[in-house]
């Protein structure tokens, strides 16, 4: 064979080939698996969840008790497969053997205390009593493994188990003590029957060390040795979070910045890509209460001058893509009808004439009152995006919006932002919600009377966009539904409450060296957790 | 010296004294020369132009061609090669093909999936759980059917991707919706013309060239099995595995270490000038060979049922990126298989995103009409509460 080298396919990219120095070989299996997460978990429920962060530690805690697999279908790791249902009553069976970490074994006593006394009570500081009370009545334990959960809404001839994808198996030996279960106070060390637990009371929410759950039965074949421990690290910025991974002090990072992203991609022997699937979206959130913004073409000028195609190019790789209102692009609830919002500060000038306003100094202004506007952003966000933020502000202010910009850091958004006060402080917010479903999105413009958690930030109520939610919930009809939710994305981008910017795909990386089995769930991310092992020969 | 002067314009010459050291497993370079991976790269006896047909699996400019429109040239191998393009492109279309019997079977068993107007939609949604062996799908299905008003007779249908799909537009709402229904049985017909032989072979033949271009992009990587053992193909792979809770951990280290083997191979092979290939060069045929394993492991775990072990190895196969889109070294196969499992995964929100990108390739529009319906099953009602969070 004559050996020459030649042109093969002209434009083939060649990844550079990076060789760094490898960092001296630890004793895998017996040290914790580092993970470096996002915000500081406030809880360890689940159910109690604000944050990704904290939903994610939910569960590596507690198991579901249905998940999805393949196709759709599900699984439980909580019941013996055959469940039933005959009206209105779905019969379960807990698994035999099933225990929690601390030893003690799950049975049917657990799953009605889970239901009865957590899930549907109103008075323990979470969302879920209304909707649990609604929907299902007492659950009933039968034997001491089986039982059933009646229905308090008529219960689907097909799937009524879908009811219960997000519903955890909590233990009344851990919770059930002493009456009234006290979430705050067994935070730091809840017992469920998740892949790993608090084996000693978590001292710190900002490094988190999980223990395997020794009596959940993990296989590891060949010279693999499945992750004995966890240690979770929040709360550091986009730097730092590099900086250890790159140092090889840590073994995953969820969610990184994509444009962080390219260094470790050209290392594919050390470093492993895997996405996230979440349907996160980016936005900020418009206080209708301001007196400049409660004029719609105010909000729509204050929205034509974000230079979003700019912005996006930020982030690199494609990650970010445009939306046009609360449902993603390709979502079927996504109305063809709406487009994300055009730059453009010729309009949004003619917008801001038309409503009355002058340009005074550089800066709008009516009567006297020069548009000020009270800009919080979430604290991370800030932090790890601040050239998206800052693009964001130069843009309004060279188009006459006077922006006053405060980090807002994550105890504060709970306090200030989710307690239904933000008006009071705030005229924009910028954030990024994750939503398992798209249903999710609609408690984000509806009015929620509860004492709990505020996530319709400003209060936003609207006549329509109210109308057409009930619509929705009242009709039974596929395409009718989706024709509404069509209907409500359009009402929502014209009447801006929020300026929707973008949807992000995250991607985590890992070390690929050192770890093999990792692939993170939808949403949930840790579903298959007890999948990931040491490699034999990682170092 | 054909093409030297443009292979020194993406192999950036050779390093005399840069020869890695081999494992015990590497393969001799006498080996590894007989694969299409070195061929494809330094043997002169293969025809330059059947190397640039190869795009498709290779990489290279240029777009998609549209399903069964294979690379044109009277070069030796090229007729072969787009006689195999043809076959999976109607392999690619048979994974859409897959994800809309599944999807329409999952629309179909939710009771309001369809009005009376789409009552097409629970006659095909049975006619697909039937197809795929889900009897209490399809009778859920037949029994939502039963319980609707006689519908208007369908439109005639129309050819999409050479596939006959019914296409109905309502108002709903004041909104207008299109919905598409593909028959099973009109879908098994369409994929058998596209992939049934050609009449003749419409280029000149030769063994070597017509062997590589059988080979090209895939873990077959040597025209016959005698180094099956050093540099096993993904099926032997795949079928090596054993069954166990770390299965895809195991399929991992199983890709990767013969992804290793190759690597240590190709780090020893004498490049043109008596020096090694240099690192651009050896990166190449590295991601050539990685890619073609991991897409045909994926493959095998895809078409045993095990989506999610197939979703890992696909995607790494097509780069592991936040937005996947159809290219030249991205195949169709590839990527359509990656959106079935995606799909069979539940990743149906990135599943969306990849078949539409896909449909916006000429002719291969069908992937629009999948991304369309599994949007719908994603929005099925599932009843549990919704969880939302910063």
């Amino acid at each position: 064979m004559r050996r020459s080298l030649r042109l093969l396919l002209p434009g083939v990219l060649m990844a550079p080939l990076l060789v760094l120095p490898m960092e001296s070989a630890d004793a895998e299996g017996d040290r914790p698996l580092v993970i470096l997460e996002e915000d500081e978990p406030q809880t360890t429920y689940p159910f109690l969840s604000r944050t990704m962060s904290e939903q994610r530690l939910g569960e590596l805690l507690f198991d579901r008790f249905f998940t999805l697999t393949k196709g759709g279908d599900l699984v439980s790791p909580v019941f013996e497969p055959g469940w039933t249902a005959s009206a209105p009553n779905l019969s379960l069976t807990v698994n035999e053997g099933l225990k929690f970490a601390d030893g003690s074994p799950a049975t049917f006593s657990d799953v009605t205390f889970t239901f009865n006394d957590v899930y549907r009570r109103t008075d323990l500081g979470h969302n879920l009593g209304a909707w649990y009370g609604k929907v299902f009545g007492d659950a009933q334990q039968i034997t001491p493994m089986v039982g059933s959960v009646r229905f308090g809404v008529q219960m689907p001839d097909e799937g009524s188990e879908r009811y219960l994808l997000t519903t955890v198996l909590l233990s009344r030996g851990n919770l059930g003590k002493g009456g009234r279960p006290d979430l705050e106070g067994s935070k730091r060390q809840p017992v469920g029957t998740g892949p790993f637990w608090a084996a000693e009371p978590i001292e710190s929410f900002d490094d988190v060390l999980l223990q395997r759950n020794p009596h959940r039965a993990v296989k590891a074949s060949g010279d693999r040795k499945p992750v004995s421990s966890l240690r979770l690290q929040y709360d550091q910025d986009a730097a730092s979070q590099k900086e250890l991974m790159e140092g090889g002090r840590a073994d995953v990072w969820v969610s990184p910045p994509p444009a962080l992203l390219p260094p470790f991609k050209n290392q594919s022997d050390r470093y492993g890509i895997r996405s996230y699937d979440l349907n996160q979206w980016w936005y900020v959130s418009v206080n209708h209460d301001n007196p400049h913004l409660r004029n719609g073409q105010v909000r729509e000028a204050v929205d034509m001058v974000v230079p979003r195609s700019q912005l996006v190019e930020k982030f690199g790789s494609e990650s970010a893509r445009l939306t046009s209102g609360p449902f993603l692009p390709g979502s079927a609830w996504e109305s063809g009808e709406a487009s994300p919002t055009t730059t453009s500060k010729a309009q949004a000038g003619e917008l801001m004439k038309a409503a009355g306003y002058t340009l005074e100094s550089g800066y709008w202004t009516k009567a006297g009152d020069t548009v000020t506007l009270r800009f919080g952003v979430q604290g991370d966000i800030l932090d790890d995006y601040n050239d998206v933020v800052y693009g964001m502000v130069d843009a309004w202010e060279d188009a006459g919006f006077r922006i006053r910009l405060r980090s807002v850091r994550s105890a504060d958004w709970r306090t200030q932002v989710e307690s239904g006060k933000a008006s009071g402080s705030y005229d924009l917010l910028m954030g990024r919600w994750n939503i398992d479903r798209e249903e999710g999105a609609i408690e984000l413009f509806t009015k929620n009377p509860s004492k709990g958690r505020k996530t319709n930030l400003f209060n936003y109520n609207n006549d329509i966009v109210n109308l057409t939610v009930k619509q929705y919930y009242e009709e039974s009809s596929g395409p009718k539904r989706e024709a509404l939710m069509q209907r409500l994305h359009k009402q929502l981008h014209d009447d801006r409450p929020y300026l929707f910017l973008w949807t992000l795909q995250v991607q985590s990386i890992y070390r690929r060296d050192r770890l093999a089995g990792f692939r993170p769930a939808p949403f949930y991310y840790y579903t298959s957790a007890d999948g990931i092992v040491w490699k034999g020969d990682a170092k | 010296m054909r093409r030297i002067g443009l292979a020194a314009a993406l192999l950036v010459g050779c390093s005399g004294g840069d020869v890695a050291p081999t494992g015990p497993s590497a393969p001799a370079p006498d080996i590894l020369q007989s694969s299409w991976v070195v061929q494809a790269a330094l043997d002169e006896s293969i025809p330059g132009d059947l190397v640039a047909a190869s795009g498709r699996w290779l990489g290279g400019p240029g777009r998609w061609r549209e399903p069964g429109q294979g690379p044109r040239s009277s070069a030796p191998g090229v007729a072969a090669l787009r006689d195999r393009a043809r076959r999976e492109d109607g392999e690619a279309l048979g994974q859409l093909g897959s994800i809309l019997l599944e999807a329409n079977c999952r629309l179909a068993q939710a009771p309001g999936s369809f009005d009376a107007e789409l009552a097409l939609g629970f006659e095909v949604g049975a006619e697909s759980c039937a197809a795929l062996g889900n009897d209490d799908g399809a009778a859920l299905a037949t029994k939502h059917r039963a319980a609707l008003a006689d519908a208007p007779a369908p439109p005639p249908a129309q050819i999409i991707s050479g596939t006959p799909v019914t296409v109905i537009e309502v108002q709903r709402e004041g909104t207008k919706l299109r919905y598409s229904f593909v028959r099973p049985a009109d879908l098994t017909t369409a994929l058998d013309a596209l992939v049934a032989p050609a009449d003749a072979p419409s280029g000149p033949t030769d063994a070597m060239a017509d062997s590589f271009a059988a080979r090209v992009g895939t873990s077959r990587w040597f025209g016959d099995d005698r180094t099956v053992g050093e540099l096993p193909d993904a099926g032997a792979l795949f079928a090596g595995l054993t069954k166990g809770a770390d299965r895809m951990a195991a399929s991992e280290e199983a890709v990767d270490a013969a992804t290793a083997t190759w690597g240590a191979g190709l780090a020893a092979l004498p490049g043109p000038a008596d020096g090694s290939l240099d690192a651009s060069a050896r990166a190449l045929l590295d991601g050539w060979a990685g890619r073609a394993l991991k897409r045909e492991f994926g493959l095998a775990a895809l078409a045993a049922d095990e989506p999610s072990l197939a979703l890992i190895h696909l995607e790494d196969a097509a780069g592991s990126r936040a937005r996947t889109r159809p290219e030249p070294g991205l195949d169709p196969l590839l990527l359509c298989a990656l959106a079935r499992a995606r799909f069979e995964s539940n990743e149906l929100r990135r599943a969306v995103d990849l078949l539409e990108d896909i449909g916006a390739s000429p002719g291969w529009e069908l992937a629009r009409e999948a991304a369309r319906t599994v949007a719908r099953v994603a929005v099925l009602p599932t009843a549990a509460e919704a969880r939302v969070n910063r």
